[in-house]
């Protein structure tokens, strides 16, 4: 890759000798700082002789997940998960933010020469056999994270993409498949909101924030947290699976009128046929 | 401590090194998608290699798949092409 002259340069004359300097500093910086941690797998470092021990004596029988990953990231570590979810959303917020804004800057609209989906039979006919797996399998994933690898963030991602490669497949012109970008921008805002307003729950019903024990679920202890953690899982994945059909929505109706209209002038090379 | 990689995991990792060495000089933007979606597959089977099943099936679903299928739907708004 060498990318034309005068392109590469940045703009306001900042000199590009300035950001590789200042990237070596980081990532010196940062080598450095790995002699410090412990070693990778050391068996007396304090994560292993303190944490890990009391997790993995624990897990199973105060929160009834055998998956002792779930049980960390949706009850232990409650909070950090939620931090992340509210992460991605604010990622795809962003996202929808600045491509957005770019479309509403151009809005010629894109030249005839371009059809905006993959026009292949093969394709289609694996979209079409293949969503409703994966869409199934998503479900699948999210239910069954407490004993098997998976939750509810891998199965948002999943659905979100059997979501999305049925419109990248099918394009525009296809049916509506799946939520519109305002409806993917509720269920991102739902997800996020529920798993606030479960942790408040607990709150209500006189344990900490995100302390699903109080919750008044019926059963012993480990059973509620376990019903408590499939409900913020399962709020994971509307967050996730909102944000991602929000992101294709925004990459493909937002750049696509910008990209158009730049390459509007420029023949295609030989063999550019997407 | 991590035991040593073996044949498997030191294949693995070399695909990983190639692909994204590939991917970087790669002219055709939809082939570059698909070189880094070979590495986040690599590096998935690499994950579960050593025993972090989690976090392979979540580079599977992020790296290989959503990754992918947002640099494809991406590519395909441009000309598809580096000059």
């Amino acid at each position: 890759m060498s990318p034309a002259p005068g392109k590469t340069r940045l703009r306001h004359g900042v000199p590009r000798i300035l950001g590789a300097l200042a990237f070596a500093a980081l990532l010196g910086g940062l080598v450095a700082g790995i002699r410090d941690l412990p070693r990778l797998g050391d068996p007396a470092s304090p994560a292993a002789t303190h944490v890990s021990p009391r997790f993995i004596e624990a897990a199973a029988r105060e929160t009834g997940a055998a998956n002792m990953v779930t049980a960390v990231l949706a009850d232990y570590r409650g909070y950090d998960t939620l931090g992340e979810t509210a992460v991605i959303f604010a990622a795809g917020l962003g996202c929808l933010i600045i491509l957005a804004l770019a479309a509403a800057d151009r809005r010629e609209t894109p030249p005839p020469g371009l059809t905006h989906r993959f026009g292949s039979p093969i394709l289609d006919v694996s979209a079409r056999v293949l969503t409703p797996w994966i869409l199934m399998f998503a479900l699948y994933v999210l239910i069954h994270g407490h004993v098997s690898p998976g939750g509810g963030f891998q199965g948002g991602v999943l659905f979100g993409s059997g979501l999305v490669v049925v419109r990248l497949v099918r394009g525009r012109r296809g049916p509506a498949f799946g939520p519109g970008p305002r409806a993917a921008l509720v269920l991102a805002c739902a997800g996020v909101l529920a798993f606030l307003g479960i942790g408040f729950l607990a709150m209500a019903f006189g344990g900490e924030f995100l302390d699903y024990g109080t919750l008044p679920l019926g059963g012993d202890e480990a059973h509620v947290r376990e019903l408590a953690t499939l409900g913020v899982e399962a709020a994971v994945f509307a967050a996730v699976a909102g944000t991602v059909c929000v992101l294709f929505a925004t990459i493909s109706a937002g750049v696509r009128e910008t990209e158009a209209a730049r390459s509007a002038g420029s023949a295609s090379p030989p063999g550019s046929d997407g | 401590m991590i035991p040593p990689p073996g044949v498997i995991g030191v294949g693995l990792l070399a695909v990983m090194l190639v692909a994204a060495t590939a991917a970087l000089f790669a002219r055709d933007l939809l082939v570059a998608a698909a070189l880094f979606g070979v590495f986040s597959f690599a590096a998935a089977t690499w994950f579960a290699l050593v025993g972090a099943v989690d976090v392979a099936f979540t580079e599977a679903c992020v790296g290989g798949a959503l990754s992918t299928i947002l640099f494809v739907s991406a590519a395909h708004r441009t000309r598809r092409w580096l000059d």
